[in-house]
Parts: structure tokens; sequence; C-alpha cells
């Protein structure tokens, strides 16, 4: 069943064309990679799904609804949560409160209490810092806290943007097992951005390529990580 | 020291009046980047709020601190609406113009409210009704306190605590600091920036409004060009303290308050106006984040 359907997306800065229509689609329960260099429109895609930029063109269906022209808080409302590049860690808050805010999009209104409980299973971490400010988490500890604080809303699917970027590998391991956990016991829908497009691939479902605002490739994940081609224009030759 | 004290509690009285209305420039400059220069004259309003209803309901036939409160509770309400149409119909349609363009319109909301200030209340001064009559000074050994600077600090303070309370405790509060930090951050978290915005003028414009009703009953000489010296004031305060900083737009408004009042008691009063604005030129020399300012957060 198709969760997330993108048709002849065109997204423009100004007379420079960054997206040129893409198209895609995502279905419920996959874990979906877009992977591709610095620059391709990566980013820009998920700016244009959550409704903070809007594109020249195309059609976004979620759900079975269309969502293009609704508000960024309207599509965070229906079930779309966004970790964006950078974590977006209100480094002026406590963990605490960047926790509840995850919860302003939150349509089961399940209790704050439990919420907390359910999420700081999975970041243990999280609940030693809980009244620290976050702005003193390191990177690792400020990825966790973006990924917990998306779950907050119990997202249908999440948006995740180089959760990995700047990260030590061991963390970036751990961020790893986590979004596959997400997917898998919790069966959250996941499109995730990643310059490290070889360990995307390992925990996706399907790979999507892009280069300079267009896709190139959209497979299976097994069969882009076997690609020769792929291996060696696009995800470096290790 | 009898008189030292003296000019302690005028200071405080009067640096609570300018800490009312710097919160309002400090609250918007943190969600919006943006120095509303009409927030003086909202406050203006608020007197003239005061004014009107207090001749309609007849509010000094009976004065006490129930007319104060029904004057003061009307002034709020009255500001906080004026404040959020001024939000709505001049700075909301230009959210992603340049922020000089939202800054000069905010001069122009400031001239237009002075003026039709002019027009509809006349431009001659008019004498605030005593909605309080103390019956006489409070006498503490030597000190003598009048009981409406008693009353302007415990209201003042009072509503700067609901304010804080209101910031720091509620959900809505923690939803201003999350605006504060970064609108499109807030509004991925499910926020409406938007209602979040209005809402922020509304208390910050209340506030003034509560500080018009406040100085009416302090110094009760009111006219529609009344709020720009303690609007330019309470907007330096804020930015002694460190704009942004709600306690700090506190601090620097009584700091400033009891500065101008020793100015004026032991040296030279002539030049209580000019204090204020050397202490925006130093503050901006040595120290432009304010006292209690911190530097913005480049955001990675």
């Amino acid at each position: 069943m198709i969760h997330l359907d993108v048709e002849n997306l065109s997204i423009h800065y100004g007379a420079i064309c960054a997206i040129r229509q893409v198209s895609f689609s995502i279905k419920r329960g996959h874990i979906v990679t877009l992977i591709g260099s610095n620059g391709a429109g990566k980013t820009s895609i998920l700016r244009a799904l959550s409704g903070l930029i809007q594109p020249s063109a195309g059609k976004v269906v979620f759900d079975g609804k269309p969502i293009l022209g609704l508000k960024t808080h309207q599509i965070a409302r229906i079930g779309m949560s966004h970790v964006p590049e950078g974590r977006g860690i209100f480094l002026n808050l406590t963990v605490a409160d960047n926790l509840e805010l995850g919860t302003w999009s939150n349509r089961r209104k399940g209790l704050f209490t439990e919420d907390q409980q359910r999420i700081l299973a999975l970041f243990p971490r999280l609940k030693e810092r809980f009244s620290q400010n976050a702005g003193t988490l390191s990177g690792g500890e400020q990825q966790m806290l973006a990924m917990a604080r998306a779950l907050m809303a119990y997202p249908d699917i999440l948006l995740l943007d180089e959760p990995s970027l700047g990260l030590a590998p061991q963390m970036i391991a751990k961020i790893f097992r986590i979004i596959q956990q997400l997917n898998a016991e919790h069966g959250v829908t996941i499109l995730l951005v990643e310059q490290n497009a070889l360990q995307a691939l390992r925990i996706a479902h399907r790979g999507i390529v892009l280069e300079t605002g267009s896709i190139v490739a959209e497979a299976p994940a097994s069969e882009l990580l076997a690609s020769d081609l792929l291996r060696q224009s696009y995800l470096g030759s290790s | 020291m009898v008189e030292f004290v003296q000019h302690v509690i005028n200071g405080l009285s009067l640096g609570s009046i300018y800490a009312l209305i710097a919160l309002g420039y400090t609250m918007v400059f943190g969600v919006l980047q943006l120095i509303n220069f009409a927030h003086g004259d909202l406050y203006m309003l608020g007197a003239f709020i005061g004014f009107y209803t207090s001749q309609w309901l007849h509010l000094d036939d009976n004065p006490g601190i129930s007319s104060l409160l029904i004057a003061l509770g009307a002034a709020m309400t009255g500001c906080a609406l004026a404040g959020y149409i001024i939000e709505r119909c001049a700075y909301r349609p230009l959210r992603h113009a340049p922020r000089i363009n939202v800054l000069i319109t905010s001069v122009g909301v400031s001239l237009l409210l002075q003026f039709s200030g002019q027009l509809f209340f006349g431009s001659d001064a008019k004498f605030f009704p005593q909605l309080y009559r103390p019956s006489g000074m409070i006498h503490v050994g030597e000190l003598t306190i009048n009981p409406i600077q008693i009353i302007v600090f415990v209201i003042s303070l009072g509503l700067m605590i609901i304010l804080q309370t209101i910031i720091m405790k509620t959900r809505t509060g923690r939803a201003m600091r999350a605006v504060s930090f970064n609108h499109e951050l807030a509004a991925l978290m499910g926020i409406p920036t938007d209602r979040v915005i209005s809402l922020t003028f509304m208390l910050g414009s209340a506030l003034a409004g509560a500080a018009g009703v406040l100085v009416g009953l302090a110094y009760p000489k009111i006219e529609p060009l009344m709020g720009v010296m303690p609007g330019l004031k309470a907007f330096i305060s804020a930015v002694l303290g460190g704009i942004g900083n709600i306690t700090g737009a506190v601090v620097g408004a009584m700091l400033l308050g009891l500065a101008e009042e020793f100015l004026v008691g032991y040296w030279a009063p002539t030049y209580k106006d000019a204090l204020a604005f050397g202490l925006l030129i130093l503050i901006l020399l040595f120290k432009p984040t304010g006292l209690l300012g911190t530097k913005a957060t480049e955001k990675v």
C-alpha cells in the first residue's frame, strides 16, 4: 500500500531549478533512502514534503490526501515528522522541554508520561539528561533527542535528514540500529536522506539515487548495493 | 540615609513602569527579531482606554482598588486587541520581507497611533481620573511613602510574575520560546507559529496597556504623544538588559529607573533624559549584547 506518493515534483529557487519533475512513492512500513552527492536536492525534497518550501509544480499525496499547500504545522499534525538537517534541537530549552514540544502534533493525545516511558526506553541516555539544557548534549545525544522528539508525535512517517552527519562511527551505528528498530518494531515508515549511502542502503528496503535534481536510479536497496556502476559513481569505491 | 531609601523607592516605582513596557519590546524581539517602535504608543493607548473607561463607568466616583483593576483590565484587553490588529495587518504580511522593511513599518505604525490619538482624543493633555485616592502618606520612621508607588510596584511585579509563569511553565510559553529560537523548527513540531506570534504581541501589548494606566495613576497627565519618551526609555532598558531576554528587560528597566532617580535627586535633574541615551551609547559601544544577553547562537 502506497503511504507517500510524489508526482512530478519540481522546485525552483528563483530562476534556478533545484528539483526537476521527480516522482517516487513509498510503501507503508518501508525504509526508503534518498541518496546522492552534495547539492543533488535531497534536502529540498524533504523541505517541500513538510511544507517548509513551496514547490513550483507537482503533487504530493500522503495517506490518500494531497498535502501540497498545507502549512508546515498542519502537515506535522497529520502524522509526518521531519527531523531536519543539523538535528534541529532547541538549544535554549531543556531536554524535557524539547520532548514536550514533540507532543504538539500528537494526534492520539497520549499521556506525556506514557510517551516518555515508551520513547526513553529506546534512548536511555536521554533519561539521565532530562532536566539538562539541550545545548549541553553531545552531537550523538542531540541526534537521539531529535529522533525521540519526533517520535513523541506517534508519526506515521519519519523524514530523517542526514542523521549521521558529524557523528562518530560508533554513534552512527547506534543511530542506524534505532532507525531499524523503529521501523521493524513500531511500524514507522521512514524516508532517510543520507550521504553515507552504503550504510543507509544496508538498512533500507529501497533506494533512490538523486543527481542534480533528477532521479537517476530507483531500485530495491540490495540491487543498488550490488550494482557496480552505482558503487563507483555515487557510493565511493569501498 | 532616609533620602537614599526614598530615592530607591521612587526609582523602583519608575523602573517597574519601564519594565512593563520593556517586556513587550523584548518579547516581540524574541519571536520576530523586530524592534516594534509602535510599542510605546500602545502604552499611550492604554492610558487613554483607562481614561475613557473611567469616564464612561464613573470609576472616579468610587475610587479604590476595584475601580483601578477595572480600568487596568479594560486597558489591557483593549491594548491586546490593538496589538493583535497591528501584528495581523502591518507585520504579518511582511513576514518574509527584509527586516528593515518591517522596522520602517513599525515607525509608520507608531506615527499612525500618535496622530490618530491627536485626532480622536484631542492634542491637549487630559487629567487622568484619580482611581485610587490614598488617605495619606505612609510613614515609616522618617520615611514618607506614597501608597500609589507601592500599588504601582506591586501590580507591576504581579504582572511580571504572571508573565514569567506563562513563559516558563505553560505549554504555550514553551511554544513561544520554541518560536523565538527558530520559526521553521517550531512549525515542524506542529506549533502554529503565526498564532504564537499573535499571542506574543497580545501579551506584550497588554503589559504596555497596564503601564499606561499605572502611569496615569502616578503622574496623572496624559496626552497622545506621551508614549514617545517612555517608549524609548523602555527600549533602552531592554537593550541594557540584553534584548530578547525577559529577565534582562526587568533588570535593565529597574537599573534605568534607579539611575534616573539618583541623577535627579543628587546631581543634575536636567540631564534625566540624556542619561538614558548616554547609557544606550555606552552599552552599544562596550557590551552590545546587554548585561544578561548572550551572543546569538549559531545554528548548525
